[in-house]
């Protein structure tokens, strides 16, 4: 009896154990190549952001020019920041190459998690390449640890059959939204916790997020301008759009393609996805006419100082830094390293919107605090709360405390 | 972490499930077998065990007291600037942060809610299989099977279908019935937020309490039963002093490990919260760590909360981690 039960206990509890470690084995990445010449693993940030002829492309060129051999995968960006933090300073899980969001990145420049590619990018052209705002977000003093990718804006798409003309200012936007907005039909789509695209409203009136004031981030919701955005927000979410509340900027185009929206505001690559027969795109007005400082979208990429294969790491950057290879980016909507590739926007609604709204695009404070602060979904509770009609003033007031709080 | 701590908690539900009430003479027969047959056996038995242990446990455990004391940060998980010693001040944030006792209270809350219920109703199910016709069981404990052997995530995204607050089936039913709840969004309101997490983690915890409920009521006596029967003891009494008393010891395992699972309830939370709810008014420890620690890059706090859970937990189950040695004892 005894034994029978020690034996049992002995076999339930290595059952128990080889259970969660065998759990525990099948979450780890796979491992990257670490022989030289050989493999290379590039996280692409999002499922669609970066057009999948870009990555044939790229896969084929690595073999051929240096008999490297390519893995992409594509990571989520709600995974992205948290695989990132847990893989990048270890030699056997890191990715070689990583993408990142413009606004994340400087965590890890800062922390030194990335090679220096200074002289990579200088060899690509340097100071003679567009983006260079993201060079500044990529850079810590004078080195460059990661390089500008592509910058995307995010433009309004429209169905030609609601909609005969762009509006000139936000205000009007609004109207046209709220003379199109039906139960079931959204006027202009912008879900409740939308704060990515929501937040050009108050950039658009000349606000800002924070502002650094000499030693210390200090939050800016209360000044006059961010308040007349923000209450020029809510006046949408209350009168032109039935978007949930607890939507975000994910799959924005499904409830148009669905014929649920006049109106929607994405990335200029979301035209890829759009299956209408009758639609176009403008550029988010701005409060008094012309474009709008919409919030400006990005990536950076960075070469994993982890990383045991240096050289090929060198190489499939210096690929996806390419004219080539962003001419695929370009031809996709996105604004690309290349001044010349702006030409193509020519004729094209999406692209011609994207370069417009780029032309003037803001990003969230450089705080390198700001991606974690990201990370708690603060922004996403304040437009939650703005979308449910609370006071704006209110509001602004709690937030610039909770903002000061977390960028210093 | 605390994963590979409560399944190591598993082994003692093995031995309770012996037929119980034979105490008497038990006890006499055991003793000088025990004295005699003290061989190596056992402990080589053990030995795997013991160093799956070390390797599984003590490590990231030790690892995780040192972590407490020290600035760890971003820098330091890339392994480019060395962690710095920073004595209690984590611990000190731990204890002066309302919000951090914000989120203990809301667990503890939840933890007790959940675990009740699932108990209450894994009991309830695992005594009406005991009544049911062959067919009618076996199709029962298949069902309850496929809930429990679902993978978390493919359970997570057919609930959040369930709920979405456009296409959701529950919204449209409702509305079918004559109440408005167009485009409800069940997640954004914390109380309904916890409805909607109380309702997965019961469904997804009650099979697991039916099955082992059901195996220890098929090991209660027919003839004690049938004694008290003829005794002239109704329904409730014979559940309430012959069928409890007997399953007790598998009861008390259950319960322990569910308020353990409760307790640090995860992956249903973080999802919810990524469909819509408000991390700030919804967080529970498990997701408020891994915020702290792996969105935040805070791990010597992260770390600090975590063994604060990890006391916690001892803390609500000792009493009934200590009736259930006393029970291997007797």
């Amino acid at each position: 009896m005894k034994f029978s039960r020690m034996a049992a206990l002995a076999l339930a509890s290595t059952l128990a154990l080889t259970a969660c470690s065998s759990e525990s084995t099948t979450e780890e990445p796979d491992a990257t190549g670490s022989e030289q010449g050989g493999e290379i693993t590039v996280w692409l940030a999002g499922e669609t952001d970066t057009p999948e002829p870009a990555v044939t492309w790229l896969k084929t060129e690595a073999k051929a020019q240096y008999d490297i051999d390519v893995t992409v995968e594509r990571i989520g960006w709600g995974d992205l920041l948290s695989r990132v933090t847990t893989t990048l300073g270890d030699t056997s899980q890191t990715p070689d190459i990583v993408e990142l969001g413009n606004t994340q990145v400087q965590a890890f420049t800062h922390a030194g998690g990335f090679a220096d590619i200074t002289p990579l990018w200088d060899e690509l052209g340097g100071d003679s390449l567009a983006l260079q705002g993201m060079v500044e977000g990529g850079s810590v003093e004078d080195t460059l640890y990661a390089a500008p990718y592509y910058a995307g804006s995010r433009v309004v798409f429209y169905d030609a059959a609601d909609v005969d003309e762009a509006p000139e200012t936000l205000e009007d936007l609004t109207e046209l939204a709220a003379s199109l907005n039906k139960d079931g039909h959204s006027g202009f789509y912008l879900g409740g916790q939308d704060w990515r695209n929501a937040i050009s409203w108050l950039f658009a009136y000349g606000g800002n997020i924070a502002t650094y004031d000499g030693d210390q981030w200090v939050g800016q919701l209360s000044s006059p301008e961010s308040l007349a955005g923000l209450e020029a927000v809510q006046e949408l979410y209350q009168t032109g759009t039935q978007a949930p509340k607890d939507a975000t900027d994910a799959d924005t185009w499904v409830p148009f393609n669905e014929g649920r929206a006049s109106m929607f505001i994405a990335p200029g690559w979301a035209a890829g996805l759009i299956e209408l027969d009758q639609w176009s795109a403008f550029a988010l007005p701005g409060a008094e006419g012309g474009a709008a400082p919409v919030f400006l979208g990005g990536s950076n990429i960075g070469i994993s100082a982890a990383s045991d294969n240096q050289t090929g790491a060198q190489q499939v950057m210096k690929l996806m830094l390419s004219e080539d290879y962003q001419l695929i980016l370009a031809e996709a909507g996105l604004t690309t390293i290349y001044p010349q590739h702006a030409d193509l926007a020519a004729g094209d609604p999406v692209k011609e919107a994207s370069a417009a709204a780029a032309a003037d695009g803001k990003i969230t404070p450089a705080s390198p605090q700001w991606a974690a602060f990201e990370e708690t979904k603060t922004m996403e509770e304040m437009f939650f709360e703005i979308a449910n009609g609370g006071d704006v003033a209110e509001i602004a007031a709690k937030y610039d405390e909770i903002i000061t709080s977390a960028l210093n | 972490m605390p994963n590979v701590a409560s399944d190591s908690v598993v082994p003692p539900a093995a031995p309770p499930r012996a037929p119980y009430p034979v105490h008497l003479g038990h006890r006499i027969e055991d003793l000088p077998t025990r004295a005699t047959r003290r061989s190596i056996g056992p402990y080589l038995l053990l030995l795997p065990v013991i160093i799956a242990l070390i390797l599984a446990l003590a490590y990231p455990l030790g690892r995780q007291i040192i972590m407490s004391f020290q600035g760890f940060g971003l820098a330091q998980q890339l392994g480019t600037a060395p962690p710095e010693w920073v004595g209690f001040a984590n611990y000190r944030t731990l204890l002066t942060d309302p919000a951090i006792w914000t989120v203990i209270a809301r667990s503890i809350a939840f933890c007790f809610v959940n675990a009740s219920l699932t108990m209450v109703i894994g009991t309830a199910l695992a005594t009406l299989m005991t009544k049911l016709s062959t067919g009618v069981r076996i199709a029962l404990s298949t069902s309850l099977l496929f809930a429990w052997a679902m993978p978390v995530i493919a359970a997570m995204t057919v609930w959040e279908w369930l709920f979405n607050s456009e296409y959701g089936v529950i919204n449209w039913l409702l509305t079918q019935l004559g109440l408005d709840y167009t485009g409800h969004s069940w997640l954004t309101n914390p109380l309904s937020f916890f409805f909607v997490a109380t309702v997965i983690v019961v469904w997804m915890s009650v099979p697991f309490v039916v099955f082992s409920v059901y195996s220890a009521l098929t090991q209660v006596s027919e003839e004690v039963l049938e004694a008290a029967a003829l005794d002239g003891a109704g329904g409730w009494q014979r559940f309430r002093h012959i069928v409890l008393p007997t399953i007790m010891p598998v009861l008390s395992v259950v319960t322990v490990l569910q308020i353990i699972w409760d307790l640090r309830v995860f992956t249903q939370i973080f999802y919810l919260q990524g469909a819509g709810g408000l991390a700030s008014k919804t967080d529970l420890l498990g997701t408020f760590i891994y915020r702290l620690g792996i969105s935040q890059s805070d791990y010597g706090l992260a770390s600090a909360v975590a063994l604060f859970v990890l006391i916690l937990t001892l803390v609500i189950t000792s009493g009934y981690v200590r009736s259930l040695f006393k029970e291997a004892d007797a």
